[in-house]
């Protein structure tokens, strides 16, 4: 892949991330109608909420995200730091992990999704 | 009454030169040797180590050519900071003790002379020339492009690069990514492109799009920094990003290749301008 669409890609997960997380926030605050940040984190809101299979999809959709924006910095200081000769290696190990992360986050994200419907 | 002229000798000045010495059959690895000599008013550091080899340590090796800023083939690193040798007044500098080291992120050949091997790869993989869509206008010899002094600016400033490597030798990615194409080449990768007799911007935007290449550059801007040409790197890096960019967001950027035409010989010139010589070729 041309290293511009990597950097695009990591340039507009940027953006989408500022916006993820001030939904992310909104979600508890009390400014906007949520239960507030001590109340908010019950087990029972929690649950409630993640009835909702919006709000499961929208935080699998964030963690992909933040691994993306993360794997893709990373990458470039790897790369810097062991030099250009170790990129394909580099690249390799980040997409495992990168991988890694989404599937076991989306696992949790999903299990809690079904715990909660009663399913 | 009389004029007398008088004319004072310059004063001299004692500054010890620690210059890096290395030869690679003999040695197992580089070291420092210090030389004492008189530096007077205007002398440069390619003055003061000319001096040393001519009458003190016929051993130091160097490389110079034109001694005046225009072959770019004594970039040395003087004390921490890389320069021309020749361009660089051993006073101005200002210290009793000046640190002479060969031009780091290349390959030492012996004492202050490095290998520019992989340097010159690099500008070549960019093709640095002029790309025409038809071959033939090359080898048109009686017609000249027209372009307009607008256009000419879009480029004249990365065109004064001599390919000294002071840059590529200052360069924190280059150092530590050594695939990657440095400030040099991809600052010509730009002013070929930038250039309106040329058709290859397309070309070199795909060459430079890699992972070595100009997204690499984190814009520390210490290229520009050290350019003795006044060519800033830094900035051709940024233009070439910009350019690929506007083209992955869709944007076709438009632009007229320069065309051929005839110099124009029915001018006339402004009058009291002086006849210039006959051509001599
Ligand atoms: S850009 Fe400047 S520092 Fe770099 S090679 Fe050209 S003249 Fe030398
Ligand atoms: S601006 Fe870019 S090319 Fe210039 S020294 Fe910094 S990283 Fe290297
Ligand atoms: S000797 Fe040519 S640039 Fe210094």
């Amino acid at each position: 892949m041309r290293e511009s669409t990597l950097w695009l890609l990591h340039i507009i997960t940027g953006l989408l991330l500022v916006l993820f997380f001030a939904v992310h926030l909104a979600e508890f605050s009390a400014l906007v109608g949520g239960a507030g940040y001590e109340e908010g984190l019950t087990y029972t809101l929690l649950s409630e909420r993640a009835q909702n299979i919006l709000y499961t999809v929208f935080y699998i959709v964030f963690l992909a995200t933040v691994t993306y924006h993360a794997n893709y910095g990373l990458r470039v200081l790897l790369i810097e730091w062991l030099g250009g000769r170790w990129e394909k290696a580099i690249n390799i190990l980040l997409i495992l992990l990168g991988l890694a992360a989404v599937l076991y986050g989306s696992y949790v994200t999903i299990t809690f999704h079904l715990m909660s419907v009663g399913v | 009454m009389a004029v007398t002229k008088v004319v004072e000798k310059e004063k001299e000045v004692t500054i010890t030169f620690r210059i890096q010495r290395y030869m690679p059959e003999k040695d197992e690895k580089p070291y420092f040797k210090e030389y004492k000599i008189p530096i007077t008013r205007g002398m440069t550091i390619l003055d003061a180590i000319a001096y040393i080899q001519e009458r003190v340590d016929n051993t130091l090796s160097f490389r110079a050519s034109c001694r005046m800023g225009i072959c770019g083939s004594c970039g040395l690193l003087v004390n921490g900071i890389p320069r021309l040798a020749c361009q660089t007044q051993v006073l101005q500098l200002n210290t009793t003790v000046v640190e002479l080291r060969p031009l780091p992120n290349f390959p030492i050949v012996k004492d202050l002379i490095v290998d520019f091997t992989g340097f010159f790869e690099k500008h070549r993989s960019i093709k640095p020339y002029i790309i025409r869509p038809d071959v033939s206008d090359l080898s048109d010899l009686d017609k000249e492009y027209i372009q307009s002094p607008e256009e000419h600016l879009m480029y004249l400033q990365f065109s004064y690069c001599i390919k000294c490597g002071l840059c590529y030798s200052a360069c924190p990615t280059t150092y530590t990514d050594e695939l990657f194409l440095g400030p040099q080449a991809l600052t010509q990768a730009y002013r070929y492109s930038a250039d309106t007799r040329d058709n290859g911007i397309e070309e070199r935007l795909l060459i430079v799009d890699n992972p070595h290449g100009c997204w690499r550059c984190h814009f520390a801007g210490a290229c520009t920094m050290v350019c003795p040409r006044g060519v800033d790197p830094a900035l051709a890096i940024q233009l070439l990003k910009k350019e690929i960019a506007a083209r992955r967001f869709g944007a076709k950027p438009r632009r007229e290749l320069a065309k051929l035409a005839p110099p124009p010989k029915e001018a006339k010139p402004r009058p009291n301008i002086p006849k210039p010589p006959p051509p001599s070729v």
